[in-house]
């Protein structure tokens, strides 16, 4: 304590109350100073009445005490206590200080036990008393001791004047003897003070002497002998498998100072366990911190200095049902219904009431017994017990050893079965006789006392019954029983009879021996008393078994039946209890009874309901009845914070006004939460209580024993009992929600242990089922087993692993789903809105954007989902309707799953995400790109030079309808093919044969036709414009004249995307085309009178389609923009118009020629805004390629596109399998169909060409538009001979391996084209000179074609090599085809890699099927039927007439051009047709296509126009015929016309 | 249902004071992830379709001379959501963007918060996180560019999807406050509780 505390302290002493001090003592410090105050208050008073009672001079004798004690202060050396004594001692004697004796007593009876130390209270004493002239003395004492000069009295005393003067103030008013101190000072001699000069104590002094009461304990660690109590080994708990805890962490020095310190005290060793180390509990800091990490919201103030509010919170208290203030939701309610309380005993009952409450009782059991009724049950099961053993006897002759080895068993369950039946009879039996025997009793006793107390009556109802078949049923079982009986009495004999044998043999064999040892004995004369030894142990013979008696057996069964059944005939007698008894009228009675009466109405009862043993609310008192029920009815709304503890009845009976006694206390069991109001029933809880009742009437009393008999035999005593119906139950608040308290996790088994350690957290939910997962996670998360906390884990893991409890051995997908579901699987299948919700997340085409799903189920209406589920059913029923081709529909079924598959993996796919899908960030500029930056800023400006700028990109998902269109820029035209004059003669162009030599001929041949003059005059102009049509939007341009227009016009048509989904996934699959079609507008002179003439120009126009180009929406939308120059497809046969063939008749590859083979017009078209295309699918697939190919292609790639990044390199593909394979392994040699070739054997050229056509004529499906993800699947040919669709690479590989089979050198060849984009052609090498072919088309261009679709190279493609162009140039005409020179060409196998021999994935051969020529005149007729159907509905005013003549003479011609594949007919074709409607204009044209589908073939027709035409007299012809090739390839021609009567 | 928030986005705290020496900070305000492109399209299946705005830029906010890291914009958002189903509940995504040393723009961060359900007043302060590069030789360039790493899209914060690949950094706090009002949420079946000042009008 302080000094500073201690002046505080004196003074608090006068007046003030103590100040709470902040050090830890400070409770006990308060407890000491209050005592102290009192025992100062006592002492003061104390000592005023010793004042006033001694002399009034007290002075001298003061000073002289403090004299006289002076000599023992100077003795007082050792310590203060010691001082202290001394002092006291010599302070005993001084009357004048009764008030300090006191203390000085108490501190004197301390000292006597304890010797060293002062005590807190003494120590208090020291410091706070005011020890009036002791201070002075013990200084002077101190001096004294010393031995120094008394000299300087006079400064010491001023020094002790002013600490006087201080002392003074601080001392109490009472304490006025402190004023002696100045008298004493006064007088003060000089032995009182000693002067000496400062002491100086060297260091090492002090250390030394420090060291004298210091201890220092050593740092060193201590033996564990030490520690250990004598002879013990150091034991340690851990290696025995107890559980100790983790120790606190202490440094070991720390551990050492302990151990030597405490070593040093008594009983020291207490303080080390077993294993010789410091007792210690377990560590309780926890691993991790609890406390969240702080953000200061307020700057500048540091977070844990920011003041909080927190709401006001009651304490925790510790016990378990409390809910903490953190759960706190409000009262929770608990319901108390107490209905009412029936005594069974009661000290007021009369007998009768007794017997009464007797028969209800036994009625009640009766009553229990017969719901259960168990006789009927085992008599049942000993029926088919019996049953069984007859049915096993029987079959059993075929020796069954299951059913022979059962029968003992069914033996002794029978036995069993009829042992319970005739136990539970015999007790119906009695149960019923008791009834009628205490009824006897009540009514014999209500005769006997002339009055009814009870309204008890009992019936006894009669049930006959047929006497015969009682009596058969009877004696059956009785035989029965008997028989089984006999049976098991046989079975006891024979097993009897059995031991009897061995026994009778032993004894037998005994005898024998005794009989040959006797004879022995005679013989040796043995020792007499080993004979008797041998006779005393004489066994005794034998008793064969009795064989049991059938009579006899039958006897006992009889009077078994007798006792405990029924007998047979004997009615079945049913009790029924009734309370319709009247009881008679009190003044009928005699005096006792009304006594008792009275007694009983004066009496009344209630209950006190005490919650958690504390009274919370008491029923009304009511009285109780005649019949001792007592009807409260009432339910107490408890409403509760605390989970409840207990719950009390205590059951209070009242004698009329004044005493209330207990009778009985009953506890109510806390409901179940599941246990509400409204459902919980009413239970009776039965009480009793030991009171002992006497009673001066008629009543019974309790506790006393009574006779029902007249000579008070037979006593029997009652205590008071009764039953309390009530019901508990907890409330359901006004929502609906049970107002339950939390229940406080105090649970045990495996949930709450499982919290403890956070299994879930490491493991998850579903570890937690997986027991070797659980087991697994113990083992690696270092679980102590000892620890208590892991006891029921660790029990389940033991249990599981060695197999005691059953483990499911399946395992459970979400096995926690349960929980969670809202409502059950079938109502969430049955609901509609559920069903829409869950398809559109599962963005089904139909759903994916349907928005603002109906909150009822009543607004959605059925038909939403009509159109699905049509298209689920189709999905598996083949529709041929659709196809008109069984083998079409077989493959788009298939297709469709094949495409469904791929796209589930790519949905799968595009969830992956890589740090550059999320992320944008700069990649790092090279070296390369920051000199590029500044030599361009030395670069010169040119301002005027114009710049192409990127127009800003639109991610698909911000569009709608309307926001998107397509700009078609129509630029020019070449070539259109001109009008003939209907009438002029007809131009036989000359035919030359064409041979190979010619065709490849390095220089065109410089053949002119001689023009003639008159042709060029005759010339009519063709006025052409372009009508574009898209997704049946038309937009056109102006009319131009000549066979070269320029229109440079930008036409716009907007686009819609389908469904309104605008997603890169959905616009990727818009299978929309853009047809570009050229006609040519014909003025007509309409004017059906000459004289009008004069006055007016009536002219009609028509328009005659030219041709048409078909670009599919897909390409424009990877393209973004497609600009270039395209061949205009035109018909082969154009009646009345004529190409310009001025310039060369010749066909040839020869691009001279070239330019005039075909019309051409040049194009820009663009999507405004620029979309971007989608993302290509990074997955990476499996493959069964080798790891090292796949480096080395990945190098290769990488190397190549480092070069030329524009130029893309293909090394490897994915199949359709979705795998990765090596791109060589597609080119192999192929068989073509040899149809084709035998039709022109001779000609390779030509056959050549045919099979290219027949590659054509397989139908072009993009790859895009069946598998929306952009990747480009790759069939083998004969997948795609059987899917009969596919895109460039799959009529490239086909066409490039039937070459190859064909003996000639051909190539794949990677590259771009227009308008198809990247792409594959086929390169072959014929007679030195390279050929470029176009699978798709089926056309071929020379190296050096200036309108050759493709337009850069990026890689050569053999069967055993990958070849990239490494020249500057990649545009063909421009590069050397010459693969041997790496310089041009970078092989990918080269000597450093050489070819590993990959196994082609294509087939050996391939085999067609043989055209199936009906099948084709069938869908022939079947498709010019629906065009026809369509024509006319396209023309829904106007009466379409069809000229048959002209069908027909159509229909003759398209073979025709088939087989000449639409070449050099034209003008035989016209002049048959001129001769044959020699008074018709006809105009019209053969459409030539692959076969997929019928809705193309629609489209082309449609795009045509021809339906369009509006002359009143106008008649329409349309032939269709379909040229079957092998393998269902088939070669569709539809020729339309119309045909306008000449007048 | 409806409901509506009124959210002035009251102030911003950021990582490191000392580089922000009078920086404006312009706010983008992206409300939830992948909504409606536009009103009157076919809407994704998600509850929140504001009709009108989706994006918003706030004002130019400067730091005050009295507490040097606190930004206050208290700029006022009225959004109003319409759904019949509570799945994919509407978020506010927050872009915070403000000129670096050498004056460019960068982003200073992002953050998304659901709106509260509950109706009443509420304050949320988001914590705002940039993307790190990936490299430390990126971090220098981007940092002498000022082309810091950015997300493609601010709605990835208010989706999990690929998350996982990114590695961000946090930088500040947005504090929020709702006002949120909603509107037949009980009459449809909902029960959101009781409002933080019992102003639940269902």
């Amino acid at each position: 304590m302080s000094a500073a505390r201690r002046s505080d302290a004196s003074e608090a002493v006068r007046e003030l109350p103590p100040v709470p001090s902040t050090s830890r003592t400070s409770f006990a410090e308060l407890s000491v100073r209050q005592r102290m105050r009192e025992k100062l208050k006592a002492a003061r008073t104390k000592a005023e009445i010793t004042l006033s009672q001694e002399d009034p001079s007290p002075q001298p004798r003061h000073l002289k005490g403090i004299r006289e004690r002076k000599p023992g202060v100077r003795l007082d050396k050792t310590s203060d206590n010691d001082k202290f004594r001394e002092m006291s001692a010599g302070e005993s004697h001084l009357p004048s200080k009764v008030k300090f004796r006191d203390s000085v007593k108490k501190l004197k009876q301390k000292s006597t036990f304890q010797n060293d130390f002062p005590s807190e209270e003494e120590a208090y004493n020291f410091f706070t008393f005011n020890f009036d002239a002791v201070p002075e003395k013990m200084k002077a004492g101190a001096r004294k001791k010393n031995g120094l000069n008394e000299e300087e009295e006079v400064e010491e005393e001023c020094v002790e004047t002013h600490e006087d003067e201080q002392e003074e103030d601080e001392m109490d008013d009472d304490v006025r003897l402190v004023k002696d101190d100045d008298l004493f000072i006064g007088q003060t001699d000089e032995d009182l003070v000693v002067v000496k000069p400062v002491v100086c104590e060297s260091y090492t002094e002090q250390l030394k002497r420090e060291k004298e009461f210091l201890f220092i304990p050593s740092m060193l660690a201590v033996p564990a002998s030490e520690k250990m109590p004598r002879n013990m080994q150091p034991r340690y708990l851990e290696d025995e498998g107890l559980y100790t805890g983790e120790r606190p962490v202490v440094s070991q020095s720390n551990q050492n100072i302990l151990e030597n310190r405490i070593l040093r005290q008594d009983q020291g060793k207490e303080w080390f366990g077993d294993d010789g180390k410091i007792l210690a509990l377990p560590n309780p800091i926890k691993q991790s911190s609890t406390r969240p990490p702080i953000f200061s919201l307020e700057e500048g103030i540091a977070p844990e200095f920011e003041t909080v509010y927190r709401k006001a919170i009651k304490m925790t208290s510790t016990n378990q049902y409390f809910v903490g203030p953190g759960d706190f939701q409000g009262l929770f309610q608990l319901d108390i219904d107490i209905s009412g309380l029936i005594f069974t005993h009661h000290p007021c009952f009369s007998r009768e009431h007794v017997l009464a409450a007797k028969l209800a009782q036994l009625y009640d059991q009766y009553l229990a017994r017969r719901q259960k009724n168990l006789t009927k049950l085992l008599t049942d099961k000993l029926h088919a017990l019996r049953s069984a053993v007859q049915y096993s006897r029987e079959g059993g002759g075929d020796g069954v050893p299951v059913a022979q080895q059962s029968i003992p068993e069914y033996k002794v369950e029978i036995r069993q079965t009829r042992r319970l039946r005739d136990a539970e009879q015999e007790k119906d039996r009695t149960l019923l006789k008791t009834i009628i025997k205490v009824w006897k009793q009540i009514k014999s006793l209500r005769d006997f006392q002339k009055f009814t107390n009870t309204p008890m009556k009992l019936y006894l109802r009669k049930e006959e019954v047929d006497q015969k078949s009682d009596e058969k049923a009877y004696e059956a079982e009785i035989q029965a029983e008997i028989k089984e009986l006999l049976e098991e009495c046989m079975e006891e004999y024979e097993k009897k009879m059995e031991e009897y044998k061995t026994q009778l043999h032993d004894w037998k064999s005994w005898k024998k021996t005794q009989k040959s040892k006797k004879k022995k004995k005679k013989d040796t004369h043995v020792d007499e008393e080993s004979d008797d030894h041998d006779f005393g142990e004489e066994r005794i013979k034998p008793i064969p078994p009795r064989m049991a008696n059938s009579l006899e057996i039958e006897q006992q069964v009889r009077e078994k039946a007798d006792n405990c059944r029924r007998k047979p005939g004997e009615p079945i007698l049913v009790p029924e209890l009734t309370l319709s008894g009247s009881i008679t009228p009190t003044e009928q009675c005699p005096r006792a009874e009304v006594l008792r009466r009275e007694d009983v109405k004066k009496r009344s009862a209630f209950i006190k309901v005490l919650f958690n043993s504390k009274e919370v609310s008491r029923t009304v008192t009511r009285p109780i009845s005649s019949d001792f029920r007592v009807h409260f009815g009432q339910i107490f709304n408890l409403q509760i914070i605390n989970w409840p503890e207990s719950l009390k009845l205590q059951i209070y009976e009242t004698t009329g006004m004044s005493s209330t006694t207990l009778l009985a206390e009953v506890f109510l069991p806390v409901p179940e939460t599941a246990v509400l109001t409204g459902t919980a029933p009413l239970e009776e809880v039965e009480f009793s209580s030991d009171q002992r009742v006497m009673l001066d009437h008629e009543g019974v009393g309790s506790g006393v024993s009574f006779s029902f008999e007249a000579d008070g035999s037979n006593k029997m005593t009652f205590m008071t009992s009764g039953k309390v119906s009530s019901s508990v139950s907890w409330a359901v608040g006004e929502k609906g929600i049970p107002l339950i308290p939390p229940v406080s996790q105090q649970s045990t088994g495996i949930p709450s242990a499982l919290k403890h350690i956070d299994a879930i957290a490491s493991i998850g939910t579903s570890g937690l089922t997986d027991m070797k997962k659980l087991a697994k996670w113990a083992a690696e998360a270092k679980l102590d087993p000892n620890d208590p906390n892991n006891a029921a884990l660790m029990q389940l893991i033991m249990i599981s692993t060695s197999g005691e409890a059953h483990v499911p051995d399946f395992f459970r997908l979400e096995q926690l789903q349960q929980e969670f579901n809202f409502v059950s699987d079938e109502e969430f299948n049955r609901s509609k809105r559920f069903r829409l919700l869950r398809l559109r997340n599962e963005e089904v085409a139909e759903f994916r954007n349907y928005k603002q799903v109906p909150l009822h189920e009543r607004e959605i209406s059925e038909k939403i989902f009509q159109d699905y589920e049509k298209r689920m059913q189709e999905r598996d029923v083949i529709d041929s309707k659709n196809y008109l081709d069984a083998h079409r529909a077989v493959v788009a079924s298939y297709l469709q799953k094949v495409r469904e598959s791929v796209i589930n993996r790519f949905l799968i796919a595009k969830h992956h995400f890589i740090l550059s899908d999320l992320v944008n960030e700069e990649e790092i500029p090279g070296l390369g790109i920051l000199g590029l930056g500044l030599f361009k800023l030395a670069e010169p400006k040119r301002p005027l030079r114009p710049r192409r700028k990127e127009r800003k990109k639109v991610t698909a998902q911000n569009l709608s309808d309307g926001d998107i269109k397509l700009l078609v820029n129509i630029i020019r035209a070449y070539d259109i093919p001109v009008r003939k004059q209907v009438m002029s003669k007809l131009q036989q162009p000359s035919k030359s044969s064409r041979s190979f030599n010619e065709m490849f001929a390095a220089s065109p041949s410089a053949q002119s036709q001689p023009n003639s003059p008159d042709w060029a005059f005759n010339q009519v102009l063709v006025r052409p414009f372009v009508e574009v049509s898209f997704q049946r939007t038309l937009c056109r341009t102006t009319t131009a004249e000549g066979p070269s227009p320029c229109w440079n016009e930008e036409l716009e048509l907007p686009f819609r995307a389908p469904n309104g989904d605008y997603s890169t996934h959905s616009l990727q699959s818009v299978k929309d085309e853009v047809f570009i079609n050229v006609f040519d507008e014909v003025l007509h002179d309409a004017v059906e009178d000459d004289c009008e003439r004069g006055s007016g120009i009536h002219t009609r126009i028509e328009r005659h389609w030219l041709g048409c180009v078909k670009i599919p929406f897909t390409t424009i939308y990877f393209q973004a923009r497609i600009d270039g120059t395209f061949k205009i497809n035109i018909p082969p046969v154009l009646l009345g118009y004529s190409k310009e063939k001025n310039v060369g008749m010749e066909r040839g590859y020869d691009s001279v020629r070239n330019l005039s083979e075909g019309s051409y017009i040049t194009l820009f078209i663009t999507i405004e805004p620029q979309l971007i295309p989608g993302e290509s699918v990074r997955e990476k697939f499996d493959t069964q390629e080798d790891g090292k190919l796949l480096q080395a292609a990945e190098q290769y790639e990488a190397e190549c596109t480092s070069k030329f990044p524009s130029r893309q390199c293909l090394t490897t593909v994915i199949d359709l399998d979705g795998k990765t394979v090596f791109i060589t392994r597609y080119i192999k040699p192929l068989n073509p169909p040899q149809e084709l070739l035998d039709a022109v054997p001779d000609r390779s050229q030509t056959a050549a060409e045919l099979v290219a056509r027949y590659v054509a004529l397989i139908p072009f499906l993009p790859d895009s538009v069946s598998f929306a993800g952009i990747c480009d699947l790759w069939s083998t040919s004969d997948q795609f001979l059987y899917l009969l669709a596919g895109d460039e690479e799959e009529h490239a590989v086909l066409l490039c391996n039937y070459f190859l089979g064909m003996g000639k050198k051909a190539w794949l060849i990677t590259g771009n084209a227009i308008p198809e984009g990247p792409t594959a052609y086929v390169l072959t090498l014929e007679q030195s000179q390279y050929v470029i072919w176009n699978p798709s088309t089926g056309c071929f261009y020379g190296q050096y074609d200036t309108f050759c679709p493709l337009q850069n190279v990026y890689c050569l493609i053999s069967c055993d090599n990958i070849w990239f162009n490494m020249q500057e140039y990649d545009s063909p005409g421009r590069i050397s085809f010459d693969i041997s020179k790496p310089k041009h060409w970078k092989p990918f196998f080269s000597r450093s890699l050489p070819f590993p021999g990959l196994r082609s994935i294509q087939p050996e051969e391939l085999t067609y099927e043989r055209s199936d020529k009906a099948a084709a005149l069938e869908l022939q007729s079947r498709i010019e039927k629906i065009l026809k159907d369509k024509i006319m509905e396209w023309r829904p005013m106007r009466p379409t007439r069809w000229n048959r003549y002209c069908t027909s003479t159509l229909r003759n011609f398209l073979p025709l051009l088939e087989q000449n594949q639409g070449k050099d007919i034209e003008d035989d074709h016209q002049a048959e047709l001129q001769k044959q409607l020699g008074d018709y204009r006809v105009s019209g044209f053969p459409i030539h296509m692959p076969y997929s589908e019928v809705r193309p073939l629609i489209e082309a027709v449609h795009s045509t126009g021809v339906h369009t035409i509006d002359v009143s007299n106008v008649e329409f012809a349309l032939a269709v015929y379909i040229h079957a090739y092998p393998q269902h390839v088939l070669s569709v021609w539809i020729y339309v016309a119309s045909l306008v009567r000449n007048r | 249902m409806t409901s509506t928030a009124n959210s002035p986005l009251s102030t911003a705290r950021t990582g490191s004071p000392r580089r922000y020496q009078h920086c404006p900070h312009p706010v983008t305000l992206s409300p939830p992830l992948s909504l409606s492109p536009a009103p009157g399209s076919p809407s994704p299946a998600h509850p929140g379709s504001p009709q009108g705005l989706e994006e918003g830029i706030s004002q130019i906010t400067s730091k005050s001379s009295v507490s040097p890291t606190t930004l206050v914009w208290n700029f006022p958002i009225d959004i109003t959501f319409k759904s019949t189903n509570p799945f994919g509940w509407p978020q506010i995504v927050l872009s915070v963007y403000g000129p670096d040393f050498f004056g460019h723009d960068v982003v200073r961060g992002y953050g998304a918060v659901h709106v509260p359900f509950v109706p009443g007043r509420h304050k949320r302060t988001i914590a705002m996180f940039v993307p790190e590069s990936t490299s430390r030789l990126q971090q220098l360039t981007s940092w002498f560019t000022g082309r810091r790493p950015e997300f493609t899209d601010p709605r990835v914060v208010a989706r999990g999807e690929g998350r996982e690949v990114t590695r961000v950094r946090s930088q500040g706090f947005v504090t929020v406050t709702f006002n949120v009002m909603t509107k037949d949420l009980h009459k449809l079946g909902y029960d959101v509780g009781q409002g933080p000042q019992g102003l639940h009008q269902a």
